[in-house]
């Protein structure tokens, strides 16, 4: 193409070039935000997934159960608690002779305790008197 | 033919050549502006009502149909002087044509102007090279044979650079474009705001992924073990099965517990990692009967019963 022939269509030139110019900012525009609406998914899973899983490992793996583990000990009188086993990560324990009122308490102390409860056993050991027996891991 | 070197002694406005068939080689490396004599343009002067350039300019070929040579394309530009219109015809394939033998490349042409924006300043004659002269005549700027002129005339030498011009146009406006200049400037400026828009929300969506990132980043920082997917997962896997299991516990042990009333009380409960099983003593058949139906309603099976106890059994 001769440079008058260029000269002759100068305007519709420029016009298709930034056309062209605007066809490619769209297509970077779209892209952009296609990438980033798959990528934002993406990051967004992985975000709340990594937030899951230390929230639930906060829940579940809390090393300070360890401390709390020590009240079963101490929230009825000493003669009620007939055994209190802890080993690496497991606790053992047994009462006799609760009232209601005590096995409630530890009824509810058991189910806010962040372990795993993998025995529990209650049995009616005379009037409004239990015996509880129960095993849990960390 | 010598070569006549230009210089621009005017700042940033571009030397000025007179345009005529007697011209002689020209040596430029810059581009300049051009003041076509009338051997290149065919002029019309009419006083017509019309308002604007375009609607003059669209009408200009039809006053030259009598003048022109129809084998040639023809350019044309119009503008007010007074309250006459003028209409110029030329052709730019000649005008260039005979400027690249002159040594002015079409690229070198500025602005293209019309020797009758001299016509007040040629009420004195010019000479053009040894034979021709330029002068208006009537308010017409027109070529002469000097031969006409009176011997006695003294001619003042044209000085281009210091005479004021109002009405010129650009080699690309002078074709009949498709799309006039204005309306390409203003289409261009909107297709560069446009552009430079998508380019913008392109760039903000890449930060605004760029801030994801990071934010995801400071996470693992904070959590470094976590940066596996694989060890994600596993993780995930370990604390969802232990949450699900020990909140079904819980949630078992608390609807025994909402079981017992002051109309019976617990006899035993035995809770393992499969099931939950609790005897409840009851004190009357309605108790029985009411705590039948509560423990159904809780998904709770009967395992025995007998006429003041009853046994359930919930799986886990």
């Amino acid at each position: 193409m001769s440079l008058i022939s260029i000269k002759r269509f100068q305007n519709e030139l420029i016009i298709f070039l930034l056309l062209l110019f605007v066809g490619f900012s769209f297509f970077y525009k779209f892209s952009a935000q296609k990438s980033f609406t798959s990528q934002k998914i993406k990051i967004q899973e992985s975000v709340s997934e990594i937030n899951k899983v230390v929230e639930l490992k906060t829940f579940w793996d809390n090393k300070k159960v360890k401390k709390e583990i020590i009240k079963f000990k101490t929230m009825v009188s000493k003669d009620k608690v007939k055994k209190f086993e802890k080993r690496s990560g497991k606790l053992a324990v047994t009462y006799q002779n609760l009232s209601v009122k005590e096995l409630n308490r530890i009824g509810k102390k058991l189910v806010a305790t962040h372990f795993k409860i993998s025995k529990l056993n209650i049995q009616e050991s005379g009037k409004n008197r239990y015996s509880m027996e129960f095993t849990c891991k960390w | 033919m010598k070569g006549v070197q230009i210089l621009n002694f005017m700042g940033s406005s571009k030397p000025r050549v007179l345009v005529h068939k007697d011209m002689e080689n020209i040596n430029v490396k810059d581009s300049i502006d051009i003041v076509l004599t009338p051997q290149f343009y065919t002029f019309l002067r009419e006083d017509l009502e019309i308002k604007f350039a375009y609607q003059a300019k669209k009408i200009a070929p039809a006053f030259f149909d009598d003048y022109l040579n129809a084998g040639v394309e023809h350019q044309y530009h119009v503008y007010k002087h007074d309250s006459e219109w003028y209409f110029f015809a030329y052709s730019v394939e000649e005008i260039t044509l005979f400027l690249e033998e002159r040594g002015i490349s079409s690229h070198q042409i500025g602005k293209i102007y019309f020797a009758q924006e001299l016509e007040q300043r040629l009420e004195h004659p010019v000479e053009l090279g040894e034979t021709m002269v330029m002068q208006t005549l009537e308010g017409t700027v027109t070529l002469l044979p000097k031969r006409l002129l009176s011997r006695e005339i003294e001619y003042f030498p044209l000085n281009l650079q210091k005479e004021k011009f109002q009405n010129g146009i650009t080699l690309s406006s002078s074709y009949d474009s498709i799309v006039p200049f204005k309306e390409t400037a203003l289409l261009s400026t909107l297709l560069v705001f446009l552009g430079a828009f998508f380019l913008f929300e392109g760039e903000r969506g890449r930060s605004a992924i760029e801030s994801l990132e990071l934010s995801k980043t400071e996470l693992l920082e904070q959590n470094p073990r976590l940066s596996s997917s694989l060890q994600r997962n596993s993780e995930m896997k370990k604390y969802t099965k232990i949450d699900k299991e020990e909140r079904v516990k819980r949630d078992a042990l608390m609807q025994v517990s909402k079981m017992i009333s002051n109309s019976n009380r617990l006899k035993s409960l035995v809770l393992n990692e499969k099931t939950i099983i609790a005897t409840i003593k009851i004190d009357s058949p309605v108790a029985m009967k009411k705590l039948k139906r509560l423990a159904k309603k809780r998904n709770f099976r009967l395992l025995n019963e007998h006429e003041k106890e009853i046994s359930v059994e919930k799986k886990l």
